[in-house]
């Protein structure tokens, strides 16, 4: 007898592993059938048709009947002896039986089978068979056994290994359960059954103490393609591995974490992938009723697995769903595994998000704390102030109270605001006394009264200090500090008591010669004082006593040459000097101006602190230039540009440098030295310094040098006197420059070679330095001569612009300094080149934020804003320029705002910025004159006609020169007459209007039109 | 926290092991039909499906109008991952040879659901828009195309990107910008996300807004750190950000980064190449310091302690 294995029969056999693997997978496995055997077959016949019956059942997949029928079949086969074909027989034995999960005699067969032919058809398939019934059947570590033998068959082993993985795992064998998934993925993750191996081995890895592998192969299938129905795991699974591991293996853990999406793209792709789910079952539910009998049966587990899948899917969702602090739980690791890798940038980005997005977040004040962390780390000093000053209002019992408070103490001492840096170090005394750095946060407050000039705050708090910590490290410094409170209340008489105290008691005290400095201001105090009452006009023979100062200023020098005070001590001289009465110096016998300026330059040399140096070096130079000690002005600036080879106003002190120099000189021939000398200087500094675009100040010294370049006017001819007794000599001139020789040209020649131009040593920055010196200098020579009519000159603003646009055009914004990013940003935006124009405002802004010119680029991008109607943002960036940065575009600033907010109606805000042009005499000129018109904007829009008249009058009236403004002022007087119900005043309006421009014979300037275009508008003729 | 315990996601993942959401491979009809995509053959707006006569066995043709199909069931083509891997590398040529293929499987598709003629088209129009004005009409032709047919909403979101990026690369930096600050709030699509936040970055840097530029970089990093591809363009970007900004050793500590994080891409050849420059300058700058702080501790040793007010 022969038992056909069909086709359909081996593609069912596939099935059958698939569904014993499906349907054994619930969670507690049913027992095993009971299998009812039929009566053996006693003769061929009878065994015939008993493998009919058996074969029958077996293809129509009622294994209940085909089970036992071919066990009986089998056992008959040996009773009769008809064992043709019976390997088969064992083989769909171990396929039924597994199918109702009688697994003992499956195995049995499935055994027979395997033992009795070595060589058979099926021994692969009964193999794999095997391993998933002693799986199946709970014997772990005999699969494991069984899938071993045939992990390496080629078409099993895709099947075998996951399943040997899981029996490894099953078994407790960890490790080898590793192995053999590692194995298993090293074709890559490309299916669905790859990602689930990958992420059974990633929690393996877990669970032996390896995360770093874990997280690797989180990182790998993160964006397959395959991953697509696993998206909410590994979500999960990527956020159960990085937590633990953020403080001791952050860069792994930010591998994980990175894994990790959004939840509201988890849930959208989760959601869809539910759909697919839910399709496939209600496509498994209709073969099943479709299907009818056993082949339709095949689909119920599928169903029934599949629903507890989607209900696990959709449990998982919902959790996500629910959970308020997803991702912002994700973000602050995130943040937290940055501020480990020290990437404070992202870290900062992190908690700033949490900060701004998940505010309600359990853990928005420790993010907060993470940011202010990762600011300092990044230097942001004042932004960390101005979170530390948020954190301390928002969360005042939070954890982190001591490090910000100390933090926001300091780094507000450290800008200046001492009322803050006061209030937090009390703040924490009260709430922490025992606080190890109790003493200094004291010391810190009492500094801070001391600059708040609260003396008496500082003095109860050094009396407190002094009970307190009566010997501690920093006794003499606060006894010294107490003396001083007396100095700055000016109460002289306890600050001499106090501070000879002081000197007394610590005879070689660290402040001693300070505190001699002190009372020698006191003296100074008391001679000044006494100089006003003497009154000197009234009389002038008055002698006053400075040099009791000036002695006891000396001694002190004297005594301690060294001192870091030694610029102070020496502006006190300069003072002295400079304030005694004429009968002093008469009794002194001393020449007072060269003994001032002497304690300045002195003082300048000698100070260690910036104030100190300004305040000598200003002093200086007033006495120096008002008595031509051009030489000493030299010297003392040669020695600060020498000595102070980083300060940033060395390029200042070379400007002096050279100007003292040309003013020393005193004969042509003195001069022209002088010139060439300094044009050498001046590009030496120029050259050490015009690369480096974040150096201030080179522009400065570049006018300088393009003035020096430009030729200078040729001597008249000087003729010799005759000497006695020979003839008269021929006069003589130098050699003349040739005659049609542009200066400019001639200029542009001398700057090239100073500054190397052609010679590649100048980089974008120094080109651009090397083009704005040429246009500074063609605003500084003569007009051109006239070809046509050499009596003419020929106005040089066409050139400068022409130069300026190839500049402009050349230049980029990166290479700029802040000068020239201004200079330039005006001139592009001026011709309508935005983007470019916008990229030197972002870079001067960015780039420079202390600069001088920064209110350039805020004033230009408002006006590009205001240009494109963004008005709003106009009146940001105009607002900005006026209240944060303002400098030299301050009136512009001030216009911008008034005129966006012209154009958003809000005309109530308009006039004060106006007003404030308008009284401002020393902008008076075209800005006042645009201000006066847009006040009549404003008044017309509000219908206040007589005073919008009276704005627009004041323009012709007072700016007359300025023709575009004053045809405007007409214009707009006519139309507001009109308003007014006035049209012979309307009338009159515009006819002075023709009668102005054609007195200056602008009869075809565009303001004519304008001027036609309004009486056209009005209907009124304009006559001739 | 994340409140899904181990043992359930772990469970679940054993469940998954079971049941693979496989698709089918087959179309949908109005009328109920499920046939499989191996019996079709496309012929123009219609399909033939090639049936066999049960009576007879001979094969017999059933022509199907392409707007009779509902819905397709079908994985997505290796083409099309293969493709948008391309972009992601930065190698839209890549992307465009293997991407027509697919446009033209699912071509009489357009807008059925399943199918994958929208992603397809879409990836192949960010090619060319990669290309910058090269592609020029080809991109024109294939963006009318895909305007007439509903995209979904991230679908939409990157049909917005790619116009956002051909407006950058023709110059228009200001709507680009203005673009792509209105697209971002409209999707949670991190792979669309992380490439619009590159290109805020790539605008913003134009216009020399290098705090602004880095800040769109830096986003990549912190917030979209699931696509690998794009970190380290993003992380390149940031690094030229700070160095525009003179942040001089962030920037190299970030170039050093990229370098060893994805020591493979082509962003870790151009940050060695960078960070040889940035080195010279910092060099110098390192060197100007010592000297400076050499020169202060000099003078500070020479002078005694004091406190002045």
């Amino acid at each position: 007898m022969k038992i056909r294995c069909t086709s359909l029969t081996c593609a069912l056999l596939t099935g059958v592993a698939g569904f014993i693997t499906f349907a054994t997978a619930a969670p507690a496995p049913a027992p095993a059938a009971k299998s009812s055997e039929p009566p053996l077959a006693k003769n061929p016949l009878e065994f015939a048709d008993l493998a009919k019956e058996a074969s029958a059942a077996f293809e129509s997949q009622d294994f209940a009947v085909a089970g036992p029928k071919l066990i009986t079949l089998a056992k008959s086969s040996e009773a009769l002896g008809l064992k043709e074909k019976i390997d088969e027989v064992y083989y769909m034995i171990g396929i039924a039986n597994a199918q109702i999960k009688a697994w003992a005699p499956a195995l049995e067969y499935l055994r027979k089978y395997e033992t009795g032919y070595p060589t058979g058809a099926y021994l692969k398939d009964v193999a794999m068979l095997i391993g998933k019934v002693l799986f199946f059947s709970g014997d772990f570590k005999g699969s494991a056994a069984q899938f071993e033998k045939i992990r390496n068959v080629p078409e099993l082993t895709d099947q075998v290994l996951p399943l040997l993985g899981e029996a490894y795992e099953k078994s407790d064998q960890g490790a080898e359960a590793v192995k053999v998934l590692t194995d298993f993925l090293k074709k890559g993750y490309g299916s669905t059954e790859r990602i689930n191996a990958a992420l059974r081995l990633a929690t393996l890895y877990l669970s032996v103490d390896q995360p770093e592998k874990g997280i690797e192969i989180i990182d790998k299938i993160k964006n397959s393609p395959s991953a697509a129905d696993f998206v909410i795991i590994i979500n999960a699974k990527a956020q159960e591995t990085a937590i633990p591991f953020v403080e001791s293996k952050p860069d792994l853990a930010l591998v994980a974490l990175q894994a990790i999406r959004r939840k509201s793209e988890v849930v959208r792709l989760q959601e869809a992938r539910n759909v697919v789910l839910t399709n496939k079952i209600a496509e498994w539910t209709r073969a099943r009723s479709a299907l009818k009998g056993p082949a339709g049966a095949k689909f119920q587990p599928l169903i029934e697995e599949g629903s507890a899948r989607l209900k696990q899917l959709q449990e998982m969702l919902e959790t996500v769903k629910k959970d308020e602090g997803y991702d912002a739980t994700v973000i602050y690791q995130i943040g937290r595994a940055f501020t480990k890798l020290r990437r404070y940038w992202e870290a900062e980005l992190a908690f700033r998000t949490i900060g701004k997005s998940y505010p309600a977040f359990a853990n928005a004040s420790s993010a907060m704390f993470g940011q202010i962390v990762c600011l300092v780390e990044l230097k942001k000093k004042e932004d960390a102030l101005k979170l530390s000053k948020e954190y301390l209002k928002a969360y005042p019992k939070g954890g982190e109270v001591p490090q910000v408070s100390e933090l926001a103490v300091t780094m507000s001492m450290e800008v200046n605001d001492f009322v803050t840096a006061k209030a937090t170090a009390n703040e924490i005394l009260k709430s922490q006394p025992d606080n190890p750095s109790a003493s200094k946060l004291a010391l810190y407050a009492i500094t801070c009264d001391f600059s708040l000039y609260a003396f008496k705050d500082a003095r109860a708090g050094l009396d407190e200090y002094r009970k307190k910590w009566p010997n501690d490290a920093f006794k003499e410094e606060v006894d010294y500090r107490y003396a001083l409170t007396f100095f700055f209340e000016n109460n002289y008489a306890e600050t001499i008591k106090q501070l000879s105290n002081y000197i007394s008691t610590y005879p070689n005290g660290a402040y001693k010669s300070d505190a001699r400095y002190r009372l020698g201001i006191v003296m100074y105090g008391e001679e000044q004082a006494a100089k006003t009452k003497a009154n000197l006009k009234k009389n002038p023979e008055y002698k006053s006593n400075f040099r009791r100062v000036i002695n006891e200023v000396n001694d002190v020098l004297k005594g301690d040459p060294n001192t870091l005070i030694a610029g102070e001590l020496y502006a006190l001289l300069g003072d002295c000097y400079d304030q005694m009465t004429a009968a002093e110096v008469t009794e002194a016998n001393i020449d007072q101006d060269q003994e001032t300026g002497d304690a300045y330059m002195h003082g300048a040399a000698k100070a260690t602190n910036d104030d100190v140096l300004d305040y000598c070096m200003e002093q200086a130079r007033t006495k120096l230039q008002a008595a031509g000690r051009w030489k000493e002005m030299r010297t003392m600036h040669e020695e600060f540009v020498k000595s102070r080879p980083t300060h940033p106003d060395r390029l200042k002190a070379i400007y002096w440098v050279c100007k003292a120099r040309s003013r020393e000189a005193k004969t042509l021939e003195e001069k022209n030295a002088a010139n060439e000398y300094n044009k050498k200087f001046l590009s030496e500094q120029i050259l050490g310094n015009i690369n480096r675009s974040n150096t201030e100040g080179v522009e400065m010294l570049l006018e300088q040098l393009a003035q020096a370049c430009i030729p200078k006017r040729k001597p008249k001819p000087v003729t010799p006197a005759a000497e006695p007794g020979k003839p008269a000599p021929v006069a003589v001139a130098p050699a003349p420059a040739a005659p049609d020789e542009d200066p400019f040209l001639v200029g542009s020649k001398e700057l090239e070679k100073w500054l190397g131009g052609s010679t590649g040593k100048l980089n974008g920055t120094g080109e651009a330095r090397l083009e704005y010196a040429k246009v500074q200098l063609l605003k500084m020579v003569p007009p051109k001569v006239d070809p046509a009519d050499p009596k003419k000159r020929i106005d040089r603003t066409a050139e400068v612009d022409k130069l300026m646009d190839e500049m402009a055009q050349k230049v980029k914004p990166d290479d700029l300094s802040s000068t020239l990013l201004a200079f330039v940003g005006e001139h592009l935006r001026k011709r309508g080149v935005i983007e470019k124009a916008t990229q030197c405002y972002n870079r001067l802004m960015n780039s420079f934020p202390k600069s001088d010119y920064v209110d350039f680029a805020l004033v230009g991008l408002g006006d590009i804003a205001f240009e494109q109607k963004n008005y709003a943002e106009a009146e940001k960036n105009y607002t900005k320029a006026k209240d944060e940065m303002p400098g030299m575009k301050y009136p512009n600033a001030l216009m911008g705002v008034a005129k966006a907010q012209f154009m958003q109606q809000k005309y109530e805000e308009v006039e004060k910025p106006l007003l404030e042009i308008v009284g401002n005499k020393e902008w008076k000129g075209e800005l006042t004159a645009e201000a006066l018109y847009w006040l009549g904007q404003n008044a017309f829009a509000q219908k206040k006609y007589p005073e919008a008249v009276n704005y627009y009058q004041r323009i012709f009236l007072s700016f007359g020169k300025f023709t575009d403004w004053s045809i405007k002022g007409y214009t707009e007087a006519a139309e507001t007459f009109r308003a007014l119900g006035e049209p012979d005043k309307a009338k009159s309006h515009l006819q002075e209007a023709r009668d102005y421009l054609k007195k200056r014979k602008l009869e075809a300037s565009p303001a004519m039109q304008l001027l036609k275009d309004k009486a056209a508008k009005l209907n009124i003729s304009l006559g001739s | 926290m994340l409140s899904i315990s181990t043992r359930l996601t772990t469970g679940l993942i054993m469940a998954v092991s079971l049941i693979s959401i496989s698709h089918a491979q087959k179309l949908f009809t109005t009328d109920g039909k499920e046939i499989p995509w191996a019996d079709v053959t496309l012929q123009g707006s219609s399909v033939a499906w090639r049936q066999i006569e049960a009576s007879t066995g001979k094969d017999r043709i059933v022509n199907i109008p392409a707007t009779n199909i509902v819905r397709l069931d079908f994985p997505e083509p290796s083409d099309l991952q293969d493709a948008e891997a391309a972009i992601n590398r930065g190698n839209p040529d890549t992307a465009l040879e293997k991407i027509d293929s697919v446009i033209k499987q699912f071509a009489p598709f357009k807008s059925t659901p399943g199918s994958y003629w929208s992603a397809a088209a879409l990836t192949k129009l960010e090619a060319l828009a990669m290309h910058g004005t090269k592609s020029a009409e080809e991109y024109d032709k294939l963006r009318t195309e895909i305007k007439t047919i509903n995209l979904s909403g991230p679908a939409q979101v990157r049909f917005g990107g790619i116009d956002a990026l051909i407006d950058f690369a023709k110059g228009l930096s200001g709507p680009a910008k203005t673009s792509v600050i209105k697209l971002i709030p409209q999707t949670d699509d991190a792979s669309v996300l992380a490439k619009l936040y590159i290109l805020l970055g790539d605008i913003h840097y134009k216009l020399a807004d290098y705090p602004s530029a880095l800040e769109a970089y830096l986003s990549v990093s912190v917030f979209y750190g699931s696509q690998s591809d794009q970190l380290p363009i993003a992380e390149l970007g940031a690094a030229r950000s700070l160095t525009k900004m003179d942040r001089l050793e962030d920037s190299r500590d970030m170039l050093n980064g990229i370098k060893e994080r994805y020591p493979t891409s082509p962003q870790a050849q151009s940050a060695k190449k960078e960070l040889d420059a940035l080195m010279k300058i910092l060099g110098a700058a390192t060197q100007a310091k010592a000297d400076e702080a050499e020169k202060a501790e000099k003078a500070a040793t020479e002078k005694s302690p004091e406190t002045t007010k």
